[in-house]
C-alpha cells in the first residue's frame, strides 16, 4: 500500500502511518555481491524487528527484490538509500554526475511499484566542505534533478535526501519530506534541535532519519536511558518518525567490518541487547506517549454564513485523537445553512446570538466552555487528527508561563489554485516566531488558550467584529507576562478565499482591525501604520521582497557542527512603495503634475514602476505550493501584492480617522503657559517615580493611547490622545536630604506622522495652486494663509493635549500626596538640598 | 513680549496674510511689466517681418487684455497709437490691429461705465 504525504504526516490508505524504524546495514557483500546478509539470515533478521514493533527497515543500498519482498512478508516499508559517490566533488565531474543520475534512476526502476518501498534518498549527509566548495545553490539544484528523475519513473514515489546538522542549511524543493540524522545525547538540546528542524520543514513531514548511541562508549545502562526519552521526545516533537541506529553491530563500512562501535540493538550474533526491551516498549507505545492529566478541551468554531464548509469543519472535529473534549459552535446570526448543518452532528453544542462579531461569538464560545483549555478553529478550517493532541501535550511540554498554543494552518490539498495564489500573496493568516518554541502571535484559525488566562484578560475584546481578535489577545497576554507556545504537529487544514474578490474584502476586513489595533497597541506600530514584530513572521508570501543572499554560518574551517542558515529579512520598507501612502503622496501628485509639467513624465513613469517592479519581483519569490501552480498564478500574485495594500490601507486610514481617540475624556485644567510643558512636584515620603508612572499610564490608558517606552528612547511614556499631535513625557527624580524628593516632569509635543504629511501635502499643494494660477489671478497667492492656520490648529491642538495629560498629572500627583511647586519655589527646594548638606 | 507670544498663532495668520497681499501687488505689477514686454516683441517681431511668431504674441496680448487696468490699456493705446495711422486701417499690421483691440476694449468699457452709471443716477 503506497505511503502518501498529507501536512506534516505520512498516510497509508485512511490512517496515518507513523514512521518506528530501524536502519539496517550496510552489511559485508554477502555471495551475491550486495551489502545485505544471507537470505535466510535476512528473514530472521526481519522477523526480529517485526518483533521489535517497527514498521520500517532503512538501507544504505538499493534493496534487491527479494528482500523487499522479505519485508512485506513481515510487514515493514523499506526505506533506501541510493548510493552514489556523494563524497566526493560531484558537480566538478559530469561523469559522476551521470553516475549519480544513473544510479537513482536504475534504482527506482528496478523496485518502482513493489508495495514495501517507503521512499528513496538521493543522497546521504553530503559533507559539508563539498557543499561550501561546490556552492549551496547548485548542490540543491543537483538533489532536485535527483529527485525529478526518480519521479519521472514513478511519479507517485516518495523522495527526500538525507542531511545532518554541518549541512543543515541545504533543503530541497522538491523533496516531500525532511529526514535528518541528529545524534544529540542531552534531552533538552535534542528537543530544542527537533522544534529548530520542524520549523525547516515547515508544512512537510520531518523524520529523524538516524539516531543512537554507542554501547561500547556510553554504556549500555546510559544507552537504555538515552532511547528510552528519545523515542518520546522525537514523537511529542511531532515527527512523523523515527529511525533508530542500528538494528544490529554488524556494519561494514568503507571496505572494513566496523568492531569498535556498538550502535546495534542486538550484537552481531543477533542476541537482543537491554536496549532492544526498551525500544521495544516505547515503539509499542509510539507515536502517541500518554498525556498527564489530559486537560478538558472545548473547541469553540465562531462561524457566520460559513455553510459552505462548516460540515467538514464538525466531521473533522468528531473524530479527533484526544480523550476529553467537546465542540461548541457559535452561529454568530447566521443566514444561510449553519443551523441546518449543525443540527446533523448531535455531539455538538450550538450557541445562538444575534450578528455581533468574531469576538462576540468567541467570547460567547468561552462563556459556553466547561473546559480547561479553549482551543479555536474557524468553520472554514478541517482539523487534523491529532490537532488537539499535539497542541495540549506541546502545551504541557512548554511549562510554566504558557498562556496559550498555536499551530500552522495549511493550505488543504483538494483546495483550487486560486486559493494557492491567496495563499502565497501578502496579508494570510501566519505565525509569528520569537524563538523556535516562542511564538509572538498565532493564527485564530488555529489557537488554544487556558481558560483561566482568557479570563484574566477578560477575553477577546468584541471591538473586533471581523478578525484582529486573535492579534489583540495574543499582545495582551503577552503584556500581562504571559508567552505563547507553538506546536509544529497540531495543525488545521484551512481553505483559502477561492475568488479575489473574496480575498480582497478579507484584506479590507484585516485592514479595518489593523486600524482599531493601531489605536489600542500604538506601541505595536510605526509612524506609517505597520505592526512592527520582534519576531520573524512565517508566511509563504515573505511580507515583501528578498534583496540579501541568506547567510550561512560555516564555522571557522567549515567545520562547524551545526551550520545554520540565516534567512535574510524581507525589505520590509522598500514595500513601502506598494502602499496606499506613496501613491497618494507621490504617484498621483505627480501623474497630475505631469498634466502641467509635461518633464515629470519619466519620473511619474519611474514612480508607477517601481511598485509594478517589487511586486512582480514578490510575485516571483512567493512559495507557491507543489501542483498548484498555473501559468496565471504568478501575475496574479503580482496583481494582489498591487491591490492589497490599497485595499488594506483604505480601510486601516478609514478607521483611524473615524475612531481617533479623544483625549476629551480626560481632566482638563487652563493651566498657565509655561505650566503646560514642565511641572516640579514635592513630596516627603517615599513614592517612588516608577509607582507614579505606572499609575499615570493606567489612569490615561482609561481614555487614550498610551506607550511605554521599551528602554531604547529617551521619554517614559508616549501619549496619543489625538490624531496629529503625540505627547512625549519625561520625568526625573531630585532625591534631597531626609527622603525628600522632587519629581520633575516635562511634556514635550510632536507633530504625528500624519500630521506632518497633511502640512507638507498643503504646502505642496498651494505651492502648486500658486505657481500655476498666481501669473492669471494674482488673488491665488492668498492661499499662503492656509498655511499658518493649519499651523494654529495642529499647535493649538499639541497644547490642549498638554493641558490635559499635565491636569492628569497633577491629579495623580494630589491623590499621592505630592505638591505642586512653581519654577521659582522649585528653585527655592533645590536649595535646601545645598543647605541640608 | 508677553502679548506676542500668547497671540503668536494669530500674529503669524496675520503676518503671513500681509505677506500674502504685498505678494499679490509683486504680482500685478509683475503681469503688467510682462505684458509690457510681450508688446515691445510684438512691436519689434512685426517690424523685423517675423510674422509667425508676433501671430503668437499678439494672440497672447489680445487674451490677456480682460485682466488689465485701465491705466494699462491707456498705457498701450499711448504706445501703439504713436506708430500706426489710426485713421487708416492696416489690417496687415498687427500692431495696428493690437492697438485697435485695446481701443475697442477701452470703448466697451466706457460704455459699461456710462451704463453703470445712468442706473445710479435714475436708482437715486
Amino acid at each position: 500500500m503506497a505511503v502518501r504525504v498529507e501536512g506534516k504526516f505520512f498516510w497509508a490508505a485512511d490512517k496515518k502511518f507513523c514512521l518506528k524504524g530501524v536502519t539496517y546495514g550496510p552489511f559485508a557483500p554477502n555471495e551475491e555481491g550486495a551489502h545485505f546478509p544471507a537470505r535466510e539470515q535476512v528473514r530472521r533478521d526481519f522477523a526480529q524487528i517485526a518483533a521489535l514493533n517497527a514498521n520500517l527497515v532503512r538501507v544504505y543500498d538499493v534493496a534487491p527484490v527479494w528482500l523487499l519482498d522479505t519485508a512485506k512478508e513481515h510487514g515493514l516499508k523499506v526505506w533506501m538509500d541510493i548510493p552514489w559517490q556523494n563524497h566526493r566533488c560531484f558537480l566538478d565531474s559530469e561523469k559522476l554526475m551521470d553516475e549519480a543520475r544513473r544510479a537513482v534512476g536504475e534504482a527506482v526502476a528496478g523496485t518502482k511499484e513493489h508495495p514495501a518501498v517507503f521512499a528513496y534518498s538521493v543522497a546521504n549527509e553530503i559533507s559539508a566542505e563539498i557543499v561550501r566548495w561546490s556552492g549551496t545553490k547548485r548542490v540543491q539544484r543537483f538533489i532536485d534533478e535527483l529527485i525529478g528523475i526518480a519521479k519521472s519513473i514513478q511519479p507517485d514515489c516518495l523522495c527526500t535526501f538525507t542531511s545532518y546538522p554541518p549541512t543543515e542549511f541545504l533543503t530541497s524543493e522538491k523533496a516531500d519530506f525532511l529526514a535528518f540524522n541528529v545524534y544529540l545525547h542531552d534531552r533538552g538540546a535534542f528537543e530544542k534541535y527537533l522544534q529548530r528542524l520542524q520549523h525547516l520543514a515547515e508544512g512537510r513531514p520531518m523524520v529523524l532519519a538516524e539516531f543512537g548511541i554507542d554501547s561500547l562508549r556510553e554504556g549500555e545502562e546510559r544507552k537504555c536511558e538515552i532511547l528510552h526519552w528519545a523515542v518520546e521526545s522525537a514523537f511529542r516533537c511531532g515527527l512523523a518518525g523515527t529511525v533508530l541506529f542500528s538494528y544490529t553491530d554488524d556494519w561494514f563500512r568503507g571496505g572494513f567490518q566496523i568492531e569498535d562501535w556498538g550502535f546495534g540493538l542486538t550484537t552481531r550474533k543477533r542476541t537482543p541487547k537491554d536496549a532492544y526491551a526498551v525500544v521495544q516498549n516505547r515503539y509499542r507505545e509510539a507515536p502517541y506517549f500518554e498525556l498527564a492529566k489530559p486537560p478538558k478541551v472545548s473547541v469553540v468554531v465562531a462561524t457566520y454564513n460559513g455553510g459552505r464548509t462548516l460540515e467538514a469543519c464538525l466531521e473533522s472535529l468528531r473524530g479527533l485523537n484526544y480523550p476529553d473534549y467537546e465542540v461548541i459552535v457559535v452561529d454568530d446570526g447566521s443566514t444561510d445553512n449553519t443551523a441546518e448543518i449543525t443540527k446533523r452532528f448531535s455531539e455538538v453544542q450550538c450557541v445562538t446570538q444575534t450578528n455581533q462579531g468574531l469576538s462576540a461569538a468567541r467570547n460567547r464560545g468561552i462563556a459556553a466552555a466547561s473546559g480547561e483549555i479553549v482551543a479555536f478553529t474557524d468553520s472554514d478550517c478541517r482539523a487534523d487528527r491529532d490537532w488537539l493532541y499535539y497542541l495540549v501535550s506541546d502545551l504541557q511540554r512548554a511549562g510554566e508561563g504558557f498562556a496559550g498554543i498555536g499551530g500552522h494552518n495549511f493550505l488543504p490539498p483538494e483546495d483550487s489554485a486560486i486559493a494557492a495564489a491567496v495563499l502565497a500573496s501578502p496579508g494570510g493568516p501566519s505565525h509569528v516566531m520569537l524563538t523556535d518554541t516562542e511564538a509572538e502571535h498565532i493564527p485564530g484559525c488555529n489557537m488554544a488558550f487556558y481558560k483561566w488566562a482568557l479570563a484574566e484578560i477578560q477575553g477577546f475584546d468584541p471591538v473586533f467584529h471581523a478578525a484582529g481578535d486573535d492579534v489583540d489577545v495574543c499582545w495582551r497576554l503577552q503584556d500581562h507576562g504571559y508567552k505563547l507556545a507553538f506546536s509544529p504537529a497540531g495543525f488545521v487544514w484551512h481553505y483559502r478565499r477561492s475568488r479575489v474578490r473574496e480575498y480582497l474584502r478579507q484584506q479590507s476586513g484585516y485592514g479595518e482591525a489593523e486600524g482599531l489595533l493601531t489605536q489600542k497597541h500604538p506601541d505595536r506600530f510605526n509612524a506609517f501604520g505597520g505592526s512592527v514584530w520582534k519576531g520573524r513572521i512565517y508566511s509563504r508570501a515573505l511580507g515583501g521582497v528578498l534583496l540579501q543572499k541568506p547567510i550561512i554560518y560555516h564555522g571557522v574551517f567549515a567545520t562547524g557542527f551545526f551550520q545554520c542558515l540565516y534567512a535574510p529579512q524581507p525589505a520590509l520598507p522598500l514595500m513601502m512603495c506598494t502602499s496606499l501612502g506613496y501613491h497618494s503622496c507621490v504617484t498621483v501628485p505627480l501623474l497630475m503634475a505631469t498634466v502641467y509639467f509635461p518633464i515629470l513624465l519619466p519620473l511619474a513613469i519611474a514612480c508607477i514602476a517601481m511598485p509594478t517592479g517589487l511586486a512582480t519581483l514578490a510575485a516571483i519569490q512567493a512559495k507557491i505550493p507543489k501542483g498548484k501552480q498555473r501559468i496565471w498564478s504568478r501575475p496574479l500574485i503580482a496583481l494582489m501584492f498591487l491591490i492589497q495594500p490599497i485595499v488594506r490601507g483604505w480601510t486601516r486610514i478609514k478607521v483611524r480617522l473615524v475612531t481617533s481617540a479623544a483625549a476629551t475624556n480626560l481632566p482638563y485644567y487652563q493651566l498657565p503657559e509655561q505650566e503646560k510643558r514642565a511641572c516640579a512636584f514635592w513630596t516627603q515620603d517615599g513614592l517612588d517615580r516608577c509607582t507614579f508612572l505606572r499609575a499615570l499610564v493606567a489612569r490615561l490608558q482609561k481614555h487614550c493611547p498610551v506607550r511605554v517606552d521599551h528602554g531604547w528612547g529617551e521619554h517614559d511614556v508616549e501619549i496619543s490622545a489625538s490624531p496629529w499631535n503625540r505627547l512625549r513625557l519625561v520625568t526625573v527624580t531630585e532625591d534631597l536630604a531626609q527622603q525628600r524628593r522632587m519629581y520633575r516632569c516635562r511634556l514635550e509635543g510632536s507633530w504625528t506622522a500624519r500630521t506632518k504629511a497633511l502640512f507638507l501635502l498643503t504646502t505642496a499643494a498651494v505651492a502648486g495652486a500658486i505657481n500655476v494660477l498666481a501669473e492669471t489671478n494674482p488673488w491665488w497667492w492668498m492661499l499662503l494663509v492656509a498655511l499658518p492656520f493649519l499651523y494654529w490648529f495642529a499647535e493649538d491642538d499639541k497644547l490642549q493635549l498638554q493641558q490635559h495629560a499635565m491636569a492628569t498629572m497633577e491629579e495623580l500627583a494630589a491623590e499621592s500626596k505630592w505638591s505642586r511647586v512653581t519654577e521659582s519655589e522649585s528653585g527655592k527646594i533645590a536649595g535646601m538640598r545645598t543647605a541640608d548638606q | 513680549m508677553r502679548f506676542a507670544r500668547r497671540n503668536r498663532f494669530a500674529l503669524m495668520v496675520v503676518g503671513v496674510l500681509l505677506i500674502a497681499n504685498a505678494l499679490v501687488l509683486r504680482q500685478y505689477r509683475l503681469n503688467a511689466s510682462a505684458h509690457r514686454e510681450l508688446r515691445e516683441d510684438l512691436i519689434v517681431l512685426s517690424e523685423k517681418g517675423h510674422s509667425k511668431e508676433a501671430e503668437w504674441t499678439y494672440q497672447k496680448l489680445v487674451q490677456a487684455l480682460p485682466g488689465l487696468t485701465d491705466e494699462a490699456l491707456l498705457d498701450e493705446i499711448a504706445r501703439t497709437g504713436a506708430l500706426v495711422d489710426e485713421k487708416t486701417p492696416q489690417l496687415n499690421s498687427l500692431v495696428w490691429k493690437y492697438h485697435w483691440a485695446v481701443k475697442r476694449n477701452l470703448e466697451k468699457r466706457s460704455e459699461q461705465r456710462v451704463a453703470r452709471a445712468i442706473k445710479r443716477a435714475e436708482r437715486e
